[in-house]
């Protein structure tokens, strides 16, 4: 469902900023915590996604950390790397997309990663957020061979959705051969389609391409959370509709989106009750 | 102020069932769309399961936990303190009620890790069948003092591999403390004449 949005002040004329490729269209506003979990196995030094499975990784990160922001200001993001000398918490939970930028490059790659511990950690790192009115999400990236079984996985699922954790998992690289593991542990996990899995077919593939068009930015119903700031570096060039940059003046940016989603629920209000009307005239 | 105690109240009515002395039912308490629970087959659920006393029988509006898990976590928030002095329960039949109910008191967030570990401000031992709701669990009166929020766990089932339950009434008294921001307020730097109402019989002090 894709709807140019036209809020009260779409009839004033003011010009929806068509210039970028992937223009804003609606905000999901649901109040989050998401913990990204990223693979930092020797696997990543591989070059099937330009430049290296890594570069590709970490400009996924940066899309969705934009992503997840941009759609609420008060969601915060964290991250953590699975690989290497252990389970290392790089950032915890923020609001500052910044800092997951500038320390994500300092990852380093090596070891293998242990799946199950890096997502225990998340949700332990989740379970002790600040606001606790935020929803609980994790979002894993999974590059390299799985090395826990599937009865594992599907055990760390559902008690994951017993403590209403939703998951994200995005299967790249190894596709073929974590399928079924991923695709059983997101079964696992999920409660009411909160969880999604998207698989990276092989390939020459942008990653964060992918990712744009899956269900983990769109949503459930197609609506697009705030593609536009997180594409070009961590947001700089992002506009959203109305020509207001979101990170020159955010709450500006804020206020005109509350503004519009107001109005549309109104005429929404409006629309349903002309509707209930008329059925109960003519009936 | 709300309709309360015995005797006729503002509205010209008489307020009997709800009201037996010390003990009325706190339903009007209960932050009803701020309900929630943790671990159960359909969300939102729990919601349907706070009710009126003599609607307890009712057979729609009950939350079941997942498929082969008898855990449940129910969260309770009030709209002001109240003292909750004992418990209802109606469960599920044919074991699918729940038999350790532990209650914790005031905590901000818990799951099912933290309610298993910590100890619980109180514990009942649920009976296995109690089909009219009638038995009351009463409680520690004195831990129970001030709640703005009650989580109440289910540890376990009589057997059964999914815990439902059909009611859950709390009794207790409320106090109507709330906390509201100030909502007329005349905000100043320094007093002038104009919004200084005991200007007269202050010169008259000093004078």
């Amino acid at each position: 469902r894709r709807q140019a949005v036209k809020g009260r002040l779409g009839d004033t004329g003011a010009q929806c900023c068509t210039a970028q490729p992937h223009a804003v269209l609606l905000y999901s506003m649901v109040l989050e915590a998401s913990f990204l979990v990223i693979d930092n196995s020797n696997y990543m030094r591989n070059g099937d996604f330009a430049p290296s499975r890594m570069e590709a990784q970490l400009d996924a990160v940066n899309l969705l950390s934009g992503a997840k922001t941009q759609s609420n200001p008060e969601n915060t993001v964290g991250l953590l790397s699975t690989a290497g000398k252990g389970i290392e918490v790089q950032v915890a939970l923020t609001t500052d997309v910044g800092k997951i930028l500038s320390l994500s490059h300092g990852i380093k790659i090596g070891g293998e990663a242990s799946l199950t511990a890096g997502i225990q950690v998340a949700q332990l790192s989740l379970k002790h957020r600040q606001n606790k009115n935020q929803r609980q999400r994790i979002i894993v990236f999974v590059g390299s061979p799985v090395k826990e079984d599937e009865p594992t996985l599907v055990k760390l699922g559902k008690k994951l959705k017993k403590n209403s954790v939703a998951m994200d998992i995005i299967n790249f690289g190894e596709e073929a051969e974590n399928a079924a593991k991923l695709e059983a542990l997101k079964n696992a996990v999920n409660s009411d389609d909160n969880s999604h899995l998207v698989t990276v077919p092989p390939g020459p593939h942008v990653l964060s391409d992918i990712l744009l068009s899956s269900s983990i930015i769109q949503g459930e119903d197609g609506a697009a959370a705030a593609a536009a700031a997180a594409t070009g570096g961590g947001g700089g060039e992002g506009l959203a509709e109305f020509g207001v940059d979101p990170n020159m003046d955010p709450e500006f940016a804020y206020a005109l989106r509350i503004s519009m989603e107001e109005e549309r629920a109104r005429q929404e209000a409006e629309a349903a009750k002309s509707a209930t009307g008329e059925a109960g005239a003519d009936g | 102020m709300a309709h309360s105690g015995p005797f006729r109240c503002e509205c010209g009515q008489l307020h009997g069932l709800e009201f037996q002395g010390p003990s009325n039912d706190l339903l009007p308490y209960i932050d009803t769309p701020g309900v929630s629970a943790l671990n159960e087959s359909v969300g939102g659920a729990c919601r349907r399961v706070f009710k009126p006393y003599d609607q307890r029988l009712e057979h729609e509006g009950f939350v079941d936990s997942e498929d082969d898990d008898p855990q449940l976590l129910l969260h309770i928030p009030f709209t002001c303190p109240v003292n909750i002095r004992s418990l209802h329960l109606v469960g599920g039949e044919e074991g699918a009620t729940p038999r350790e109910l532990r209650a914790f008191v005031n905590h901000e967030t818990l799951d099912f890790s933290d309610a298993e570990l910590m100890p619980p401000v109180q514990q009942w031992d649920i009976a296995p069948t109690d089909p009219t709701g009638t038995l009351e669990y009463p409680t520690q009166f004195t831990r129970f003092k001030n709640v703005t929020r009650l989580y109440l766990f289910v540890a376990n089932n009589h057997g059964a591999e999914q815990t439902r339950i059909r009611y859950i009434g709390l009794k207790g008294t409320g106090t109507d403390h709330k906390r509201e921001a100030v909502k007329n307020a005349v905000y100043e730097l320094k007093p002038t004449p104009e919004t200084n109402a005991l200007k007269d019989q202050t010169s008259a002090r000093i004078g």
